[in-house]
């Protein structure tokens, strides 16, 4: 084997392909010639430096950081506040709310509330809630919202079937959806009613048309829900 | 070369990282920041560059997760990455300047810190060999670097350069033939070196 050959053959060497008689070959002219003793050389040299070396240069020491705030950044919405973790966050945060909104607002609402427009027909609303101090505790403030709300929502009913008697006294002549509220006041001061009244109403229910109605046609107080019929004697159109 | 990460706590954390988990992938940007900066600044020779590259790198590898295949060593697609922003910040070099500035290649070694060898004809030998380098064509550099440093094999070079195996053979071939002859110039009147390898070898 010459020289030539032998440069030829160094890349199948130098990747472990040599074998048998051709390694053998190889290794014999190795030894006897030294300008390729030093060619091997060099070249196992360039395999361990560049293996081997450390970089010149070195990464920034908050490289890390960096990346992981330009993930962060770049991240959609979605991904960064996954599903789960914003339910237990907003749930935690409506709980709080929920806390402090009760613990604020129920103990200053008062439990007989004047009405303004009422007072022209000699009307007041006696609104049940109970009187609850901040001492009590969560529990018993919301039993007490809750049953407020049970109160309101059979007073609205109560209401909703005195409107409804109302209008058919009135000659049946409307026939109003009452699913509709915002309307409500319309059908009322359509029905035959003095002036004042159907304004009132009318004003009034652009506020809350369920009270405006009650203010404006029912001149009583409306205590108990379960007791409009016999309240509804009482005022006159 | 062996990962920085255990092969199992590297599947681990991709996993995690895949699910979105940012703690997940930044024990990978650790396991991984070294080794991707070496190989790309042996590429663009700019520090500031080869940072930015593998910022960006990082980042387009959070963000195509999904399409990892496992089939695939995680170092391999990384590369893959990091190799084509390289190729791009290059183009985008030689756009402006007209061409490569290799004047910025050279003097690879002279890092006062190397731990691989502490003697003058050591130092001379390894500045010798990383200026032949960095006068390598991308491609061959790319596979020199991918060969030796990182191990891979010819298959997993080709992914990373976008060609065959057998082109990436091509580029290995290639590389050595103008490494020996650089060298070979280049030491040839240097007794102090060729007396170094001389007992190198005989050692």
């Amino acid at each position: 084997m010459n020289c030539a050959e032998f440069e030829q053959l160094i890349d199948s060497y130098l990747d472990g392909e040599l074998s048998g008689s051709l390694r053998l070959e190889f290794d014999a002219h190795r030894l006897r010639c030294r300008r390729c003793q030093l060619t091997m050389v060099m070249m196992e040299s360039v395999g361990s430096v560049v293996a081997s070396d450390r970089p010149v240069a070195a990464l920034s020491d908050d490289f890390t950081e960096r990346v992981m705030e330009t993930i962060e950044t770049r991240r959609p919405w979605s991904v960064r506040f996954r599903p789960t973790r914003v339910a237990i966050v907003a749930g935690a945060v409506l709980q709080a709310a929920a806390v402090i909104g009760l613990a604020i607002w129920l103990p200053l609402k008062p439990a007989v509330e004047p009405v303004g427009p009422a007072e022209n027909v000699g009307v007041t609303v006696a609104v049940d809630t109970p009187a609850v101090t901040p001492d009590e505790g969560l529990r018993d403030r919301l039993a007490s919202e809750y049953a407020v709300q049970d109160s309101r929502v059979a007073r609205r009913e109560a209401l909703f079937d005195m409107i409804m008697a109302k209008v058919e006294e009135a000659g049946g002549v409307l026939v109003a959806d009452f699913s509709d509220l915002p309307n409500l006041a319309r059908y009322a001061s359509a029905l035959a009613v003095s002036e004042d009244v159907a304004r009132a109403s009318t004003r009034l229910g652009e506020a809350n048309p369920w009270d405006g109605l009650l203010r404006a046609l029912l001149p009583l107080e409306v205590e108990e829900p379960e007791a409009p019929p016999a309240a509804a004697d009482q005022h006159s159109l | 070369m062996q990962e920085a990460m255990a092969s199992g706590d590297l599947k681990k954390a991709i996993a995690r990282a895949k699910r979105g988990h940012a703690d997940a992938f930044q024990q990978i940007v650790e396991a991984f920041k070294d080794r991707l900066f070496a190989f790309v600044w042996r590429i663009v020779r700019d520090h500031h560059e080869a940072e930015d590259i593998c910022q960006q790198a990082f980042v387009k590898a959070f963000e195509s997760l999904r399409s990892y295949s496992e089939k695939y060593a995680f170092s391999t697609w990384l590369f893959t990455i990091a190799y084509r922003m390289s190729l791009n910040s290059l183009r985008k070099r030689k756009a402006l300047s007209g061409e490569v500035d290799f004047s910025r290649m050279g003097d690879g070694g002279d890092d006062a810190g190397q731990t691989l060898a502490n003697s003058e004809e050591a130092r001379r030998l390894r500045t010798c060999i990383w200026e032949a380098v960095a006068q390598l064509s991308t491609p061959q550099k790319s596979a020199v670097l991918l060969f030796y440093r990182e191990g891979k094999s010819c298959d997993e070079i080709g992914r990373v350069l976008g060609m065959p195996a057998v082109t990436v053979k091509s580029h290995l071939h290639r590389a050595r033939n103008r490494l020996r002859e650089r060298l070979r110039t280049e030491l040839v009147d240097d007794r102090m070196v060729l007396e170094f390898l001389g007992e190198v070898h005989l050692a």
